[in-house]
C-alpha cells in the first residue's frame, strides 16, 4: 500500500499539469510578446545546464532519453518529449520543466527533491526567455506535410478517403491528394485562399453542415485552418513520412540494464534442488519442498482418494466426479491408477467447457456490446467461444492458439471464395478474440475518435495483460512510470492492429443509416464453396416458392384465412433467405492510416509518427520489427501476425510464464507470481521463481500443451495434499505462501448452477452452439430459459452483460470490462438467500428428490445415503446420517399436522414430491457447505 | 502487500464472523485459502479526519433538470429571447449542435426565498420553503453530452462503466453501521423501469461485490430472494434450516480453521435476520398521518415517490451509508414540451423531496445525512425543436446542483454560469470536485481511499485534477 499511494499521487501530479499545461496555451503567446524587453541575464548554458547535468541527466542525458525527452541542450529542451515542448518562454507556469521539478514530480521518488533556489533559478530563467532572443517564429515552427496529415486524418478522411472519395477526392496521401477530383486540384501551392481545401472550409461547406455530429466529424478549428493555409502558402510541400520503427542501433529509450529485471529475461531450466526423494513426486515437488523444509515445514498428508477424485473432477471438469470415474479409481489401488484418473477428466467434452470458460474470462467474452444502455447484442459470438472450448478439448498448442486467435485472418487466404475450407472458417473465428472488448461505437451512430480509441485501448489492454503480464495502457498517456515501456511503444503496438482496428477507417459493429451505411459490420460471409452451393441451392427453391406464394395471393378465391398463411409462409421465408452464416472476425484491410502518438493520450493532440513493433524491452533493442509479407488474395499488412509470431518465440520472456502461472493460479488460488495480471515493477515477486521457470521451460520444451501442463501439476504431491489446516501451519506458513497444505476453494458461478442441475438430472449436455436465452422478471430476477424442462451447461447461456442471470452475480461472475482475470470468491448473504428462497434452486431440490427415490428406493436410510453419493462423491458420516434422518422426520410430522388440518395446501395436483420430506431434505443439501467448498 | 492502510485502520481481524456482511469480512480473513487480502468488510470504519457527515441520500435527478428553468435565473435570456446566443458565449460546446437554437426565457418567474435570499423557480414551491438549508452549485459541468457517459461519470467519475459508483466507494470507506441491511441501497422506480445505465448506476466495479448497491422495494420482499419464491409450510422451512445448520456444524468440526466455514454458518442466520430488518424498514405503517401527508402519501402526483423519500429516512436512520433514489426513467430530459413535461416532474419530486430536507433536519439528522440533488447535466438556455412546444436540448457546459445537511453550507449559493446560463464560468465545480467534496464531507481524503488493482492505486476521482470545494463546506 505504501508503494501504491506514492505511485497514485505522482500519477496524478503529471495529468494535473498536463491539465494546467493544455489550458494556458493562449496565454503563453502572450508572454511572450513581453519577455524579449525584459532581458536578465540567466543564460542556458552557465545557469541552467548544470543544475539539469547533476539532477536529470541520469533519465535525460546522453546516455538514456526517459519520455522521449533530452535535456542535454537548448535545442533538446525546447524540442521537448512525447508531452511536448519543456518550455514555454515567460511563463514558466505553462512549462512542463518547471511544473515538474516545482510540483516535486520530478526528479522522481527515490532521489532528493531539487532544492528551493535550484527552482527558482530554473523559473527566473524562464520567465526572462533570454535563450529565445526575441524571434517568435522560434515557438512556431514551420509547418509540414507532417502536421497537415492528422489533420486530414480528423477531418477529411471520412468523406475523401478509403471508403468514400466524395468529388473524387482522395486526401490520404501526397499522389492521391496531387490528382485532385472532379473540381480540378484540391490545393494551389502558395496560395491558400485560391486553394479548394481552404475554400469549402471557409464556406463552411465541409464537413456538409447535415452531417456534422452524426459521423462524429467536426469542423475543422480557427487554429487547424490557419495551419493548413500556412502550409500551403509555404509551397504544400509533401516531405516524405519518417516513422519511429526499431533499427539496428541502440535504442535511446530503454536500457540494457532495464532490460535485466527478471520477468524480461528469458526463463532458463534450473535443475530441481536436492530433498529426499522418497517424499515427492515430481521435479515440482522437489522446489517447493525445498522451501517448506528451509522453514521446517513439510506437505500434509495426502488427501484420501475420494477427496482427490472430487477435487480432480472440479479442476479440470467443473462438475462433481462420475459415479464410474469414482468406483475405478477407488478400486484400482495402482500407481497407474491417478494419472489414469486426470487422464480420462482430460479425455472429457467436460474438460473445454470448463477450462475454455477460464479463457473467455481472458478475453472478456460476451454476448453484448456493452458501454452503452442499449447494450446491442452481438450475433455469432458464440462461434468464438466453440472455438475456443474446441481448441482446450483438442488441446491446440498454446502458442498456435495465441497465433490464431491475433492473426488467424493473416494465416489463411479466407477472401480467396474457391479454397475456403473448415481450417479457413476456424482461423478466422478464433479472431474472435480481438472483438470481445466493450464498444460503444455499437449503438450510437455517432460516434467520436474518443471512443474508437477506447476500444483499440481496451483491446491492447486484454492482449497485454492477458497474453504478456504487462500494463502497458499507462504507456497510452505518457511513458510507464515503473516499467520500461515507454509511450512509443504503446503506439507501436497500436500499429500493430492498425491494418484492422483503425480509428479513421472505422467499422462499426452495425451499419447505420448515416455515414456509416457502408460499414460492412463486424461480421464475414466466408462458407465453403460446398456450404455455399447448398445455401444458394436452398435460397432459390425459397425464392421460389415465395414468388408461388405472390402469384397465388393475386387469386381472388383465397379466404382471408388462407392469405394469412401464405402471408405467414412467405414473411417466414424471407426471413430465411437473409439467415447466412457469419463470423464475427477481425480481419486486416491493408490500409492502415499512419499512427501519431497521441500526447498525453489525447488523439487532438497528434505527437510523432511511430510505426509498428512490439515493446522495446522484451527484445534486444537492435531488431527491426518486420511484418509478414503475404501474398493472398486482398491487400494485408502481415503486422499481426509477425506480433503473434513473435510472441510465441520459444524463448519469449513472458508469454509461458504468465500462462503456467494462470493455470497454477486456477488450481492453488494464488498464482506463483500473485499479481497475474503485472510481471512488472509493481508486480509481486515470484514465490518460487526457479518453479515458474522449470514450469515454463518444459512447457515450451513439451510442445505447449496445457493437457499436459495440468497432468503435471496434479500428479505433484503439492497437489494431493490435504486441504486441513493444521496449528504448524497457522503459525509457520498462514497465507499459504509455501503451499504447505491445498486451499479449500469455493465452486464458481457456474460450477455451482451446473452442479445442481446434474444432480437434479436436468442437465442438457448438449454443447455449442447459440447462447441459451434468458428471462427477466419486473423484480430483476434473471433467469436463464430451459428447453424441455432441462437446461444447458452455464457456458452455454447468453452473457448479456446488462442481463446476467442472477446466480451468476451472486456467486461472483464478473463484469467484463473489458475481461477478468482473476476472479473473487466472496462469501455473502446474497448466495445463502438465492440458494434457500430461489424457484429453481427449489424445483431442482424436487426433481433431484424424485432421482434419489427412483434410485434408492423408500427406505429413508438409503436415500440418505444416495444423495450425498449424487452430491458429494461420498457417503454420510453417522453424524450427517443422523441429522439428515431427523430432518426428514420433523418436516414429515409438519407436513403431517398441517394436513390433518389443511390438506389442499401440500398435496398440489396430486404430486407428492412437491412437498415431501424427503424434497425438504434434499433442498437441506444442495445449500450445505460441503457441497460449495471442495476440499 | 496484505498489511494496507486498511486493514490496519479497520483492525478486523477482531471481527470476524459477526453481522450480516460480517461474511464477506470473515472470507477475506481465510487468506490462508486465497492469500489475497482483499478489504473487503463492511463493519463501520475509522474515517481519515472527522468526518461532518456519516450517510448520503442521492436524489439522481437522471435526464438533466433545467437550470435556467429552476435554480439559475436568467433574466438576459428575457432580454435576448429569440436570438442566437452569441458565440463568444458558445465557445465550450463540443459540438456544432450545442450552438443551434434560439435563446429561449424561462416560462417561469424566479423569486428570492428565505433568510439567505436565493433564487428559486416558481415551479419548485416546496424546496423553495427549504432553502435556508440549500447548498445551492450553479456552476457543475460535465464532459459529455449523451446521457449515457454523462451519468457514468457523475455515479462513477469516468464516462465508461467498469469503474466503481461513488455509493460504493462510500460503502468502502465507510463499512456498515447496521450489520442486518446493506450500508448501499437503490430505490430505483418500483413500476420496474430501470434508469438509464440500468444496474450499472449501482455497480461495484473492481470492489468487493458487497459494495454493490442492493436494490430495495417497499412490499413483501424488499430484497430479490428475501423470503422464498415458492409456498412452503413455515415449520418445514425451519427444519430445513435446522438441517442446513447442523450439516454445516458437522462439516466446520473436522475442518478446523477454515474461517470461511464459519462465516458460511452465519450468513444463514443473517439471512433470517435480515428478512425481518428489512421488511421492517421498507415498511411505513408505523409513520404518522402527519409524517405522511408532509411527503405527499396519498397524494396522486407525489404519493409514490414520496413513499420513496420517506424510506430513505427510514434507512438512514437505521445505519444505512448510502441511499440512492431514481424518479422514474429520464424525467428531466425536457427536449420538447417544457412547460408541462418539466412542471410534471416538479410536481412529483418537489414536495416529497422538500418533506425529506424538513423531516431530517426535524429528527436531528440532518446535520449528519448529506442529502445531494442532481442531474448528469443540465440543459442548454436555448429552445429546442417547434416553439410551440419547444424544449430544451442537453446542457453539460454548466448546470445547477444542490447539497443539504451533512456539513454543507446551509443557505449559500456558489459559483455562477455566463449571462445566459450557458456555460458555468465562476468557481468551476467538474464531477470529481463533487465526489471530493462529498468524500470530504464524511471524513475521507479522496487520493487516500485506493483500492489496488493491478499494481495501480484506484481511486474515485481518477488521474483527474481535484479540489475539495471548501467554499461549499460550513
Amino acid at each position: 500500500m505504501w508503494c501504491h499511494t506514492i505511485t497514485t499521487r505522482s500519477h496524478y501530479s503529471i495529468h494535473l499539469l498536463h491539465a494546467v499545461f493544455r489550458s494556458c496555451c493562449v496565454v503563453a503567446v502572450f508572454f511572450f510578446s513581453k519577455v524579449s524587453t525584459s532581458a536578465s541575464e540567466l543564460t542556458f548554458e552557465r545557469d541552467i545546464r548544470p543544475i539539469l547535468a547533476a539532477r536529470c541527466d541520469k533519465c535525460h542525458g546522453a546516455k538514456a532519453r526517459k519520455a522521449n525527452l533530452s535535456l542535454i541542450d537548448l535545442v533538446s529542451v525546447k524540442r521537448g518529449g512525447e508531452s511536448g515542448p519543456s518550455v514555454v518562454a515567460g511563463a514558466p507556469y505553462d512549462s512542463l520543466l518547471f511544473e515538474m521539478v516545482h510540483s516535486g514530480a520530478m526528479p522522481p521518488e527515490d532521489e532528493p527533491p531539487m532544492t528551493a533556489e535550484q527552482v527558482s533559478v530554473i523559473r527566473q530563467w524562464i520567465e526572462s526567455g533570454s535563450d529565445w532572443t526575441g524571434h517568435a517564429s522560434d515557438q512556431s515552427a514551420t509547418v509540414t506535410y507532417a502536421d497537415i496529415v492528422p489533420l486530414m486524418l480528423r477531418r477529411c478522411v471520412m468523406c475523401h478517403g478509403p471508403e468514400y472519395q466524395l468529388g473524387g477526392v482522395d486526401l490520404r496521401q501526397p499522389s492521391l491528394m496531387l490528382q485532385g477530383g472532379k473540381n480540378g486540384t484540391v490545393f494551389v501551392a502558395g496560395k491558400p485562399n485560391e486553394s479548394l481545401m481552404v475554400t469549402r472550409v471557409v464556406e463552411q461547406l465541409c464537413p456538409p453542415k447535415a452531417d456534422i455530429g452524426e459521423s462524429g466529424i467536426e469542423p475543422m478549428t480557427p487554429a487547424e485552418l490557419e495551419r493548413l493555409q500556412q502550409w500551403i502558402a509555404a509551397g504544400a510541400k509533401h516531405l516524405p513520412l519518417i516513422e519511429d520503427i526499431a533499427t539496428d542501433e541502440p535504442d535511446p529509450l530503454v536500457t540494457d540494464d532495464e532490460r535485466q529485471f527478471w520477468s524480461f529475461v528469458p526463463p532458463q531450466k534450473t535443475p530441481p534442488p536436492t530433498v529426499a526423494p522418497d517424499a515427492i513426486r515430481t521435479e515440482i515437488d522437489a522446489f517447493v519442498l525445498a522451501k517448506l523444509n528451509a522453514a521446517g515445514l513439510t506437505f500434509s498428508d495426502e488427501a484420501d482418494r475420494t477427496t482427490l477424485a472430487r477435487r480432480a473432477a472440479f479442476a479440470l471438469t467443473g462438475l462433481p466426479a462420475s459415479e464410474t470415474l469414482l468406483k475405478e479409481f477407488t478400486e484400482d489401488h495402482s500407481g497407474e491408477a491417478w494419472p489414469r484418473l486426470i487422464d480420462q477428466l482430460l479425455e472429457s467434452p467436460r474438460y473445454g467447457e470448463k477450462w475454455g470458460r477460464f479463457w473467455l474470462d481472458m478475453a472478456g467474452y460476451s454476448d453484448s456490446e456493452g458501454k452503452r444502455n442499449a447494450d446491442s447484442v452481438r450475433p455469432f459470438a458464440w462461434k468464438y467461444r466453440d472455438w475456443v472450448i474446441k481448441a482446450f478439448n483438442d488441446d491446440k498448442p498454446y502458442s498456435e492458439f495465441l497465433v490464431e486467435q491475433l492473426a488467424g485472418d493473416e494465416l489463411v487466404d479466407w477472401a480467396d471464395e474457391s479454397s475456403v475450407t473448415d481450417e479457413v472458417i476456424s482461423k478466422l473465428t478464433a479472431t474472435g478474440f480481438l472483438r470481445m472488448v466493450p464498444d460503444g461505437t455499437a449503438a450510437d451512430p455517432v460516434n467520436r475518435f474518443s471512443d474508437r480509441m477506447e476500444v483499440i485501448s481496451d483491446a491492447i489492454d486484454v492482449v497485454s495483460r492477458s497474453l504478456m503480464g504487462l500494463t502497458m495502457n499507462c504507456a497510452r498517456c505518457h511513458s510507464h512510470k515503473y516499467d520500461p515501456i515507454p509511450q512509443r511503444d504503446y503506439y507501436r503496438m497500436v500499429a500493430v492492429f492498425k491494418g484492422a482496428y483503425d480509428e479513421y477507417d472505422w467499422m462499426t459493429p452495425h451499419a447505420f443509416n448515416n455515414q456509416w451505411k457502408n460499414s460492412k459490420q463486424r461480421l464475414l460471409e466466408v462458407l465453403r464453396p460446398d456450404e455455399r452451393a447448398a445455401i444458394k441451392d436452398r435460397q432459390r427453391q425459397a425464392q421460389q416458392r415465395i414468388d408461388e406464394i405472390t402469384a397465388e395471393l393475386k387469386q381472388k378465391v383465397l379466404t382471408g384465412d388462407q392469405k394469412e398463411k401464405l402471408r405467414a409462409e412467405q414473411t417466414q421465408l424471407t426471413a430465411k433467405l437473409q439467415q447466412l452464416p457469419k463470423i464475427r472476425a477481425l480481419w486486416d484491410r491493408g490500409r492502415p492510416s499512419p499512427t501519431f502518438l497521441y500526447r498525453r493520450g489525447d488523439e487532438t493532440q497528434p505527437g510523432s509518427l511511430v510505426g509498428p513493433g512490439v515493446p522495446s524491452v522484451l527484445t534486444d533493442g537492435r531488431t527491426p520489427f518486420q511484418p509478414v509479407a503475404l501474398h493472398h488474395s486482398t491487400p494485408k499488412t502481415g503486422r499481426r501476425l509477425a506480433f503473434a509470431r513473435w510472441l510465441t518465440r520459444d524463448d519469449h520472456p513472458l508469454t509461458a510464464r504468465v500462462i503456467v502461472n494462470r493455470v497454477w493460479q486456477q488450481h492453488f488460488g494464488r498464482g506463483l507470481v500473485e499479481s497475474v495480471d503485472n510481471f512488472g515493477q509493481l508486480g509481486t515477486l515470484p514465490s518460487h521463481p526457479e518453479l515458474l521457470d522449470w514450469l515454463a521451460v518444459d512447457f515450451v520444451e513439451h510442445g505447449w500443451s496445457i493437457k499436459r501442463l495440468h497432468s503435471r501439476i496434479m500428479t505433484s504431491a503439492v497437489w494431493m495434499q490435504s486441504s486441513a489446516i493444521t496449528d504448524v501451519h497457522r503459525s509457520q506458513d498462514p497465507d499459504n505462501r509455501m503451499l504447505s497444505r491445498v486451499p479449500m476453494r469455493r465452486l464458481s458461478a457456474e460450477e455451482v448452477r451446473d452442479t445442481l442441475l446434474l444432480v437434479a438430472a436436468r442437465l442438457n449436455e448438449t454443447p455449442f452452439g447459440e447462447p441459451d436465452a434468458v428471462d427477466v422478471r419486473k423484480d430483476g430476477l434473471v433467469t436463464s430459459k430451459p428447453v424441455d424442462g432441462k437446461w444447458r451447461r452455464s457456458v452455454y447461456v447468453r452473457q448479456r452483460r446488462k442481463e446476467m442471470p442472477t446466480v451468476f452475480e451472486a456467486f461472483d461472475l464478473p463484469q467484463m470490462t473489458p475481461n477478468c482475470t482473476e476472479r473473487t470468491a466472496s462469501t455473502v448473504v446474497t448466495q445463502s438467500l438465492y440458494l434457500l428462497n430461489n424457484r429453481m434452486v427449489f424445483e431442482l431440490a424436487q426433481a433431484f428428490s424424485a432421482r434419489v427415490r427412483s434410485e434408492a428406493g423408500d427406505n429413508e436410510t438409503r436415500q440418505v445415503t444416495r444423495a450425498f453419493e449424487l452430491v458429494l462423491n461420498r457417503q454420510p458420516s453417522d453424524e450427517e446420517r443422523e441429522a439428515s434422518l431427523y430432518a426428514i422426520g420433523r418436516i414429515n410430522q409438519e407436513l403431517s399436522v398441517e394436513g390433518a388440518g389443511e390438506s389442499e395446501l401440500e398435496s398440489p395436483a396430486g404430486d407428492d414430491s412437491k412437498t415431501s420430506a424427503l424434497a425438504g431434505f434434499c433442498h437441506g443439501l444442495l445449500n450445505s457447505a460441503s457441497l460449495l467448498y471442495v476440499d | 502487500m496484505s498489511i494496507d492502510q486498511h486493514t490496519t485502520r479497520r483492525s478486523f481481524f477482531g471481527n470476524s464472523t459477526d453481522g450480516m456482511f460480517g461474511a464477506a469480512l470473515a472470507s477475506l480473513l481465510s487468506d490462508d485459502v486465497y492469500g489475497r487480502s482483499l478489504d473487503s468488510g463492511l463493519d463501520a470504519a475509522q474515517t481519515h479526519f472527522a468526518p461532518k457527515a456519516k450517510a448520503v441520500i442521492h436524489l439522481c435527478m437522471q435526464g438533466g433538470p433545467s437550470q435556467v428553468d429552476l435554480f439559475d435565473p436568467k433574466p438576459a435570456l428575457k432580454k435576448y429571447d429569440g436570438q442566437e446566443p452569441p458565440r463568444e458565449l458558445t465557445q465550450t460546446a463540443v459540438f456544432e449542435n450545442d450552438r443551434r437554437g434560439q435563446l429561449m426565457q424561462s416560462p417561469w418567474k424566479f423569486r428570492q426565498y428565505g433568510a439567505s435570499g436565493a433564487w428559486v423557480s416558481e415551479v419548485l414551491p416546496h424546496i423553495a420553503g427549504e432553502v435556508d438549508e440549500l447548498c445551492i452549485v450553479r456552476s457543475m459541468y460535465n464532459v459529455h453530452s449523451n446521457h449515457e457517459p454523462a451519468i457514468f461519470k457523475l455515479v462513477s467519475g469516468q464516462t465508461f462503466p467498469g469503474h466503481p459508483t461513488f455509493g460504493s466507494w462510500i460503502s468502502y470507506g465507510l463499512g456498515s453501521e447496521n450489520q442486518n441491511l446493506p450500508s448501499y441501497v437503490v430505490l430505483a422506480d418500483p413500476a420496474g423501469r430501470l434508469p438509464t445505465n440500468g444496474v450499472s448506476n449501482w455497480m461495484s466495479g473492481y470492489l468487493p461485490p458487497v459494495h454493490q448497491g442492493t436494490r430495495m422495494r417497499a412490499g413483501d420482499s424488499p430484497v430479490l430472494n428475501l423470503k422464498p419464491d415458492y409456498e412452503e409450510l413455515p415449520g418445514v422451512t425451519a427444519a430445513k434450516r435446522d438441517l442446513i445448520s447442523r450439516l454445516d456444524r458437522i462439516h466446520k468440526k473436522s475442518r478446523p480453521g477454515q474461517r470461511v466455514l464459519d462465516a458460511r454458518l452465519s450468513n444463514y442466520e443473517m439471512a433470517a435476520r435480515m428478512q425481518l430488518e428489512a421488511t421492517q424498514a421498507l415498511s411505513t405503517a408505523d409513520e404518522t398521518e402527519a409524517t405522511q401527508k408532509m411527503y405527499g402519501i396519498g397524494h396522486k402526483s407525489t404519493d409514490e415517490f414520496g413513499q420513496r423519500c420517506l424510506l430513505a429516512r427510514r434507512l438512514i436512520e437505521r445505519g444505512v451509508r448510502f441511499v440512492q433514489l431514481f424518479p422514474r426513467g429520464q424525467a428531466w430530459d425536457n427536449h420538447s414540451n417544457i412547460r408541462t413535461s418539466l412542471k410534471s416532474i416538479c410536481d412529483i419530486t418537489d414536495q416529497p423531496v422538500a418533506a425529506l430536507v424538513k423531516d431530517l433536519r426535524d429528527r436531528g439528522l440532518l446535520d449528519s445525512t448529506l442529502v445531494v440533488w442532481g442531474g448528469e447535466f443540465g440543459r442548454l438556455p436555448m429552445s429546442q425543436g417547434d416553439l410551440k412546444k419547444a424544449g430544451r436540448d442537453h446542457g453539460p457546459y454548466g448546470f445547477t446542483s444542490w447539497m443539504a445537511g451533512g456539513g454543507s453550507k446551509a443557505g449559500s449559493v456558489y459559483g455562477s454560469t455566463d449571462e445566459i446560463g450557458y456555460a458555468s464560468v465562476e468557481n468551476r465545480v467538474s464531477i470529481q470536485d463533487w465526489h471530493a467534496t462529498i468524500l470530504h464531507l464524511l471524513g475521507l481524503h479522496h487520493e487516500e481511499l485506493v483500492f489496488n488493482r493491478n499494481g495501480l492505486g484506484e481511486r474515485l476521482t481518477h488521474q483527474f485534477e481535484t479540489r475539495v470545494v471548501h467554499d461549499i463546506i460550513a
